[in-house]
């Protein structure tokens, strides 16, 4: 049957010309009642997040109309952080416990009440989970996520610290005014305070200033390295920091998940805000929804807070939770030293 | 496989002749007789036949045999990726010189797995392989990797990932394009297979909605300008 205009083969089947010289041919499920029945449907709605109302009807969710409805376009508008996941996040928001800037010589955090650094943690805070016996303190590492803005009031330049063990938000900086070097300056003073952290920083644009700021001003050299995972065996590339664009789905689908299944902390309430902004365009793409109507190029030069935590729970992915750990000193005689010299004994015995 | 099918006797040999002979004429027929599918069914998988008498797949078919330029916009669980695995088997069984290419994502998506029936490369494979008498039927089939060769007819089916240089680089006879929605790259394949196209060669286009690939598969089944998204 050759379709020369719009026709309904059977029902919830049609096809139509098109102008390429294509057929177009739309499939429902209303094409196999046979396998797609009634009850099939229900459960995949409710698979798919749709809601059943009191009256019987289904509120369909925009997963449903993509799947089953082929409604290419059905996520636009939607929020890309779960509601859900958010409202967990509200009863952890808190006042930052100081605020921190440079001292006179650029080098080095004090505190000062106007200062630019909002610190919830120290990084001294023992963590939540108990230490293992015989030891007493440990260093918690750290992560940390940097997106770099031209510093010319536009859009935010923003450094974003995390613990790697619970994901738990440390402190935070947002300032729109700072330049791409100096965010380097205050990156390194930032990351030797919060235990010689893992910087993550985007490359592109002026992200490379303020790397290189860190390495050849401040030679501090613990930044996070693109690895090349699609060899047989991975390898670190050469270059330093968040190389691709910085809403895609390799760095912010990991971040979505975290944020859904309840996997980190959160404790600015700036920053919470600012997750609740973030939207999917027609193209299934990220965007921060004011600037949902502004050309690909402008978007990509918008900085901002979740981009940092995004980049930040990257860096913390790769840390090991603890730095270093020190063992409890016992008292001689003591029950604990006596443990301690048994296994120091049984680890020498054991020992080629 | 059992004796009885391995050694059929006479009436079963003619029987099976007479539906090889009319799955030739027909790929209906080849859906009928020849094709098994693998179904979940609970946990486990099972083998069944290829549902040929639903409408939807008499209807497609029927399209398919009087139009070569086919996209597919569809919803889940329609049993189109078997359908289109059937059809590339049967035109590379029944045609001599076929040169049919099968395009995924990813090469290892359409590889996928003979043992489970999984990805295009593997269902074509599963389905080869249920094929009974293929000896008395003369089918001869060279199963490697990320091909399918029938040595009698010269034709093959290959198994390609997605994007448009290996296709640019040969003149296939059928194109099949699953998922095209989600492949990146599905523009250049697209454009790269037109000149294959207009030499009588035949291109499906398979997906659900998505716009991963910048919106090229939307604006071709909704019949859209380029520039529009």
């Amino acid at each position: 049957m050759i379709i020369a205009e719009e026709t309904v083969l059977i029902p919830g089947l049609t096809a139509k010309p098109t102008r390429r010289g294509f057929v177009s041919v739309d499939l429902a499920p209303a094409a196999d009642p046979i396998a797609l029945t009634p009850e099939v449907m229900d459960a995949e709605k409710q698979r798919l997040g749709c809601i059943r109302q009191p009256d019987g009807t289904w509120r369909l969710s925009w997963r449903w109309r993509k799947e089953y409805e082929r409604d290419f376009t059905a996520q636009q508008g939607k929020p890309v952080f779960d509601s859900e996941g958010l409202v967990l996040q509200e009863p952890r928001l808190w006042n930052p416990l100081y605020r921190m800037d440079l001292d006179e010589s650029g080098k080095k955090l004090v505190r000062k009440d106007r200062g630019r650094l909002l610190v919830f943690i120290e990084p001294s805070a023992p963590p939540p989970q108990p230490l293992p016996t015989g030891i007493e303190t440990v260093t918690r590492s750290c992560g940390i996520g940097m997106d770099v803005s031209e510093g010319v009031g536009a859009s935010d330049s923003t450094i974003e610290v995390f613990f790697a063990d619970t994901k738990e938000q440390a402190a935070e900086l947002a300032d729109n005014e700072i330049k791409p070097a100096d965010l380097g300056r205050f990156a390194a003073a930032v990351a030797r305070f919060y235990n010689y952290a893992l910087v993550c920083c985007v490359r592109r644009m002026h992200g490379i200033t303020t790397i290189r700021t860190m390495l050849d001003e401040c030679r501090y050299g613990h930044l996070w390295h693109h690895h090349l995972a699609d060899r047989p065996n991975e390898k670190r590339a050469a270059s330093l920091g968040w190389a691709g664009d910085e809403t895609s789905e390799l760095l912010f689908g990991r971040w979505i998940d975290a944020i859904q299944h309840d996997e980190t902390q959160l404790h600015s309430l700036a920053c919470w805000q600012q997750h609740q902004q973030y939207i999917y365009d027609a193209a299934g793409r990220i965007v921060h929804q004011e600037r949902a109507n502004l050309p690909r190029d402008v978007r990509e030069r918008h900085g901002d807070r979740v981009i940092g935590c995004a980049l930040a729970y990257r860096a913390c992915l790769d840390l090991p939770w603890v730095k270093a750990s020190q063992k409890r000193v016992a008292p001689i005689g003591s029950l604990l030293h006596r443990r301690q010299e048994a296994e120091r004994k049984k680890s020498k015995s054991e020992a080629w | 496989m059992p004796v009885t099918l391995a050694f059929p006797p006479r009436t079963t040999q003619n029987r099976l002749l007479a539906r090889w002979e009319l799955s030739r004429r027909d790929p209906l027929c080849f859906f009928r007789w020849f094709v098994t599918t693998n179904m979940v069914v609970g946990r486990e998988n099972v083998e069944t036949p290829f549902p040929a008498s639903r409408p939807h797949i008499i209807a497609l078919t029927r399209l398919w045999q009087h139009n070569p330029l086919i996209a597919v916009k569809k919803c889940r669980q329609v049993l189109m990726t078997w359908w289109a695995a059937g059809l590339a088997v049967w035109d590379g069984i029944f045609h001599d010189g076929r040169l049919i290419m099968l395009q995924g994502k990813r090469l290892d998506d359409v590889i996928g797995d003979e043992l489970t029936g999984d990805g295009l490369l593997g269902r074509a494979k599963y389905i080869l392989e249920r094929i009974p008498c293929k000896s008395v039927l003369g089918l001869e089939v060279d199963k490697r990797t990320e091909r399918i060769m029938f040595p009698a007819r010269h034709s093959t089916l290959w198994g390609i990932p997605q994007g448009g240089d290996i296709i640019r680089q040969r003149t296939a006879s059928g194109i099949v394009s699953d998922e095209c929605a989600f492949q990146e790259e599905f523009s250049e394949a697209l454009t790269a297979a037109l000149p294959c196209i207009r030499g009588g060669g035949w291109f499906l286009a398979i997906s659900t909605a998505d716009l991963s690939d910048g919106g090229c598969f939307m604006r071709l089944v909704n019949d859209m300008p380029d520039e529009d998204l």
